[in-house]
Formats: C-alpha cells, sequence, structure tokens
C-alpha cells in the first residue's frame, strides 16, 4: 500500500504537469519598445534554434524579430507573444530596449506592465537606443557577435574600465529610484557606430519622462561618480592621469549638500618640464585634477539642474535626514559644496619623459 | 520522548510558519522603512506573548480541555491551518506551477502532513530536527549572499511613519510569531522548559529580521511595499559567486518545511487534544485535513476572501487566541471554587 501511494504520488508531484520542452520554447532576450504615431511598436528579439534554423528564416542569423504595433502597449505585447512562433518564455529576458520617442511619451505604461508581469525576469537593464531604430539595430550583423542583445549587454556591464550598469540598475531597483522622493534615474544609451555597436551619452530622466541627455564628458564624470572605474583617462594639456581606485560620499547637514570624491591617479603621458623624481610634481598633479575633477562634478550638477532630473539623488538625501522639510526639487536648491582630492602617486615604469 | 533540542527546532518553524504570502507586505505596507524598528518590538511583544501562555499552561498538567475550549482551539487550528496552506498554495501556482490545479498541490501536502503526523510528534518533532541544517543552511546563504547589495539609505528616514501604522507592524509582528506556539504548549510538557520554548521563538524571530533587512535593504522600501510578495522576490536577487543565478525555487523550499511543520502540529493538535478518543480520530483526522484542503483551494480561488484575510489574519487570531486563554483562565478559576 505505502509503495503505490509513493509510485502515486512520485507520478504526480514532480512538476510533470507543468513540464515544457526546451524545444517548444521561444528563448526572448530582448524587448525592444518604441512610439510612433500615437502607437507602440513593439520588437521581441528571439533566439534561433535548429528548428527555426530549418525554416525560411535566414540560416546565418542566431535571432529571429518579431515585431507588433498597437494604440495600446499591453494589446501590443499580447500581439507579439502571439506572433512568437513558440511558447514566448521571458525568464531569459536581459534587455529593455527603449527610443528617445518613447521615453519623451513616458515610460510609465511599459513599467507598470512589466513589474506586474510574473513570467518576466526583473533584472533586465533598460536602454535607449540612438540613431536608428530597434529592428535596425538588432537586425545589425556584427562580426563575432551573434546575438546582439549579448554584444549590448556585454558592453553595458562587463566593461573592464567602467560599467555604465551594475546590479543595482536593473529595472526592478530602478523603479525603485522612480518611485523613491528625490531621486530620478539615468539609462545608458546605444548606438551604432562603424559596423558594430558603441556606448552612446547618458540619458536623462525627470520622473518617467525624459528629459534630456549628458555630453561625453558629463557621462564619464556621472560614471566617476556612480561607480568603481578603472583607468578612466583625465587630460589636461600634455597631461593625461588614469583614475581609479574611486570612492564618492554625499553628506546633508545645515542646508548643505557636501560631496566628497576621493581618488587615485596614474600618469600616463606627462609633459617634458615636470620632474618625476621630484615628489612636489605629484603634489601640484594632484591639486590640479582634483581642482579639474571639482569643475566637472559641478558642472554635472549644473546638468542635472538644467534638465531637472535628480539623478544623483540630491533630494533623497534631504528627504532621508529631513523628511518634513522635503519638497520637490529641494537638492538642487540646497548649498552643493564639492570637494575633491585626487592623489597622482603612480608615474608607470619610468621616471624620464622620453619625447 | 521529545528531546529538548526538538522543541527548540518545533518552536523555530513555528515562529515562521504564517509569515509567507502575509507578514511581510502587510507589514512593509503599515510602517514602510520603520518596518524593521517595528518587527523588533513586535519581537518583544510576541516574548511577553508566549510569556504569558507558558504560564497559563504551567499550572495545568494534564491539559483537559472542556467542549468551549476544543471549539476555541479548534477554530484557531483551522485559521492556522488554512492560512499556510491558502499562502503556499497561492505562492506554488503564481510561481511554479501556474498550470497545475490548486487542487492538486493543497492535497498532496496535506497527505504528506497527514502521513507525518499520524506517526505520533516523537517522529514528527524528529522530522523536524532532521529539516533543520537544511534551513538553517538556507537561512545562512541568503543572509550571507544579500549583504553586498544592501545600500543603508534605503532604511532611511527613520520613525517618519504614522505611529498607528508602526503599531499595526508590531501586532502583525507579535501575533504571527507567537499564536503559533500555542499548538506547542498542547504537547506533552514534561521537558519543555520556557527556556527550550523561547530559544526557538527568538532564533525563528531573527531568522524573520534577517530577510526583512535585505528586502529592504536592496529593494527599498517603495519597490518592496508595492509587491505581493517581497520574501520571494527578493530571492530572485540571489547571485551566488556572480555565477549562479536564478536559485529563488530552491531557496523558498524552506517555507515549504515550515508550513510543513505548522500543517504538521495542527494535524497532531486536532488529533490528540481535540478529538482525544483514538477510535475516532482515526476517521475524523483525514476528513478533517480534506475538508482543509477544500477550504484552502476555494479561498485561493476567491480573491475579495484572500484580501480579506491578507488584512485582518492577524487580528481574528489575536481575537481567538485571547478568548480561547480567557476561556482556560476561567476554567481553572471555576474548577478550583
Amino acid at each position: 500500500m505505502k509503495k503505490i501511494i509513493l509510485i502515486f504520488l512520485l507520478l504526480l508531484t514532480t512538476g510533470c504537469y507543468d513540464f515544457k520542452e526546451l524545444n517548444s520554447l521561444a528563448i526572448i532576450e530582448a524587448i525592444g519598445v518604441d512610439y510612433q504615431d500615437d502607437e507602440y511598436i513593439v520588437t521581441f528579439e528571439i533566439l534561433n534554434d535548429k528548428k527555426l534554423e530549418n525554416t525560411n528564416i535566414d540560416n546565418s542569423r542566431k535571432t529571429t524579430l518579431v515585431t507588433t504595433k498597437d494604440k495600446k502597449f499591453v494589446k501590443a505585447f499580447e500581439d507579439a507573444i502571439k506572433a512568437t512562433p513558440k511558447d514566448a518564455y521571458f525568464y531569459q529576458l536581459k534587455l529593455l530596449l527603449i527610443t528617445e520617442d518613447l521615453a519623451s511619451h513616458g515610460i510609465e505604461d511599459i513599467t507598470d506592465y512589466l513589474i506586474r508581469l510574473h513570467k518576466v525576469n526583473k533584472s533586465l537593464y533598460m536602454v535607449m537606443v540612438d540613431d536608428t531604430t530597434i529592428p535596425d539595430l538588432l537586425a545589425l550583423n556584427i562580426d563575432n557577435e551573434p546575438v546582439i542583445s549579448t554584444a549590448i549587454l556585454d558592453l553595458i556591464s562587463k566593461n573592464p574600465k567602467l560599467s555604465p550598469v551594475n546590479t543595482s540598475d536593473s529595472f526592478d531597483l530602478m523603479l525603485n529610484t522612480i518611485l523613491k522622493k528625490g531621486s530620478d534615474i539615468a539609462i545608458p544609451s546605444v548606438k551604432p557606430e562603424n559596423d558594430t555597436i558603441a556606448l552612446s551619452t547618458t540619458k536623462l530622466f525627470n520622473d518617467y519622462h525624459y528629459t534630456g541627455s549628458l555630453t561625453e564628458e558629463e557621462t564619464k564624470t556621472y560614471f566617476l561618480l556612480k561607480d568603481s572605474v578603472y583607468d578612466i583617462y583625465y587630460e589636461d594639456g600634455p597631461n593625461t592621469i588614469a583614475i581609479y581606485d574611486n570612492k564618492v560620499s554625499y553628506d546633508y547637514d545645515n542646508d548643505t549638500i557636501t560631496i566628497t570624491f576621493k581618488a587615485e591617479g596614474s600618469i600616463k603621458t606627462i609633459d617634458e618640464k615636470y620632474d618625476l623624481r621630484n615628489s612636489n610634481t605629484y603634489i601640484s598633479l594632484s591639486k590640479e585634477y582634483s581642482n579639474l575633477i571639482k569643475e566637472d562634478i559641478l558642472s554635472l550638477i549644473k546638468a542635472s539642474k538644467e534638465n531637472n532630473s535628480d539623478f544623483l539623488g540630491l533630494g533623497t538625501l534631504v528627504y532621508n535626514k529631513t523628511p518634513k522639510s522635503y519638497y520637490d526639487g529641494c537638492g538642487f536648491a540646497k548649498k552643493i559644496v564639492v570637494k575633491a582630492n585626487i592623489n597622482v602617486n603612480r608615474n608607470g615604469l619610468v621616471y624620464e619623459v622620453v619625447k | 520522548m521529545i528531546t529538548k533540542r526538538q522543541y527548540k527546532f518545533l518552536s523555530f518553524f513555528l515562529t515562521r510558519g504564517l509569515f509567507l504570502g502575509t507578514g511581510f507586505s502587510l507589514m512593509l505596507n503599515s510602517s514602510g522603512p520603520d518596518t524593521l524598528i517595528a518587527s523588533i518590538l513586535g519581537i518583544i511583544l510576541g516574548f511577553i506573548f508566549i510569556t504569558i501562555y507558558y504560564q497559563i499552561y504551567q499550572k495545568k498538567n494534564p491539559l483537559k480541555l472542556n467542549i468551549l475550549n476544543k471549539i476555541l482551539l479548534l477554530l484557531l487550528v483551522i485559521i492556522i491551518l488554512n492560512d499556510g496552506l491558502f499562502c503556499l498554495t497561492t505562492l506554488i501556482s503564481s510561481f511554479y506551477l501556474i498550470k497545475t490545479p490548486p487542487f492538486l498541490i493543497t492535497s498532496f501536502l496535506t497527505i504528506v502532513i497527514f502521513v507525518s503526523s499520524k506517526k505520533g510528534l516523537n517522529t514528527f518533532a524528529r522530522v523536524a530536527e532532521l529539516l533543520m541544517p537544511y534551513a538553517v543552511l538556507l537561512i545562512f546563504i541568503k543572509t550571507i549572499s544579500f549583504f553586498p547589495m544592501i545600500k543603508t539609505g534605503n532604511f532611511f528616514p527613520i520613525l517618519n511613519e504614522s505611529i498607528p501604522g508602526i503599531l499595526k507592524t508590531i501586532l502583525i509582528m507579535a501575533s504571527l510569531t507567537a499564536i503559533p506556539q500555542i499548538l506547542l504548549l498542547s504537547t506533552p510538557k514534561e521537558k519543555l522548559t520556557f527556556k527550550d520554548y523561547s530559544i526557538g521563538y527568538l532564533l525563528g524571530s531573527i531568522s524573520i529580521i534577517l530577510l526583512i533587512i535585505p528586502i529592504i535593504g536592496v529593494f527599498g522600501f517603495p519597490l518592496a511595499r508595492i509587491y505581493r510578495s517581497p520574501e520571494y522576490m527578493i530571492l530572485k536577487k540571489l547571485n551566488l559567486i556572480n555565477f549562479l543565478e536564478h536559485l529563488e525555487n530552491i531557496f523558498s523550499t524552506s517555507w515549504i518545511i515550515d508550513i510543513f511543520i505548522l500543517g504538521g502540529m495542527c494535524s497532531y493538535i486536532f488529533n490528540d487534544k481535540i478529538i482525544e478518543k483514538k477510535s475516532l480520530a482515526k476517521y475524523l483526522t483525514p476528513l478533517f485535513l480534506i475538508g482543509m484542503t477544500f477550504l484552502a483551494v476555494f479561498v485561493t480561488s476567491h480573491y475579495p476572501i484572500v484580501l480579506f484575510l491578507y488584512n485582518n489574519s492577524y487580528l481574528i487570531l489575536l481575537i481567538l487566541t485571547f478568548l480561547y486563554l480567557l476561556s482556560l483562565i476561567l476554567k481553572k478559576k471555576k474548577s478550583s471554587t
């Protein structure tokens, strides 16, 4: 009797009811959403498997694209699922690609829908696409990169020098930033360049709407404040140093926000007038680059204010300390003091300038 | 005979059993970033509750229940077991087995509960002892893995939420952790000392705090508050040594163990304390569990009832517990006059 019950339980309780063959799944790596002429355009990038490669679809491509459009995002999304050749599988979803048109219209519809859907992996990254449409970007043929979404993901998250995104920029945590008082999001963007994909500038949002973008220099400064970098070059005339081991802290006290930035610097190129055997050289270089970076941080804060996007979270500092005195935009209204301290302490393998 | 260590383990699992599905999201919604402080205060209040239970029960040896006591205990057992079963069924049918009928999911769980509790409390306590290292391992790995992702800024501002919200969280924490301990106090208590009982409670409560910390620290309270099951969604963030991902299904098995122990204790109480006569219990216990299966499935498929229980089950449990303890005290007074 016990054996019969055991066999009965084994047959019915091992999850076979919901079993899905891998071959029956359409694994979706990226979703693209655009907004044109009052319609949402949804694109899925689906991984090809052998069966699809045997159809009339181009055999050299490792992915298939499915594009649908509708006035409502939910309908366009569901139509794309229906147009998918097999059972749409979103647990491997890695990227959400959006365009400037959609971002200007607002991302609240897509955010609300995707955060509610249980079958969508929430640890995906949102990236804006510049200078091209999403289907054109996903249809690029790049050597050694058969899957474009993987190429984009490697570009934004696995760069050894700096990663525009880390785990705290995943879709769900990014939504927390939007919902939080005093914070806005800033997302990376990509563009096609010379038959490949390159990083473009950082795009700024106020709440759910796109408000502007940073220049390349401002983007570099933003990465310095955001996360650890390694070997980011800073030039000042003939001198170039590489920044590494950066740390930043924010403090709010007595109506003043203090941003303290510390980093190490190593000399990459130097004017021949400098004597690298003299410690004063390093002190003067440290002072020079500290002022340079301080100016860059102040200009980044100015860009944040001009674009009305508190992506540095200055308002959150105020809210966390004095919630009763918080109001929208109060982070920009406070006095901001920037302290930058770059310690240039390495000169490479040689003491002389060989020019 | 149940050993002291087994009592501690049973107490540990009972503390955690009712938290799945209701506790975390309700507390976060009530008190936002103050949830951590309020839940610690809730543990202190829960500790006072369990001290009161223990004092009442210590005076009675053996525990003899009259009809009123049995009815109130039965209602408590039904609410506790139903909460556990429907929360687990909702979790499994929402995230794991979406197409499987909820009836299949609940019925197999109740079969396992029935078979294991049929062997008696000694065997059941031994099962709890065997499952303990696995549960502790999961808690330990979860705690270590989340710490690098925690942002201290997410815990602020503190003491900014409304006082009623904080008080509600304190009550929720106290009731959902302490009330299932009543089941343990109905067991033969030759070896059950207050020390065993309270250590299990404190360790179980600490394990809940160790999950609240990353929920707020990683998600932030605006996001954690909107999730229906933040305790499951946080597991999706687990990433061991930057290599192992999608481990949420393995780590959520600790709740299956918690509900299994809770269900087993409920079944034992029904068998031994409410029915008492072994000849009757042989037939009534399986019928009771079948009834609970249907009730849990019925509740799962009627969302207004789910919402009602989600918002009020802690209050219902508090009221029933209060009435049950009052009936025991009055019974004692009556028998002494």
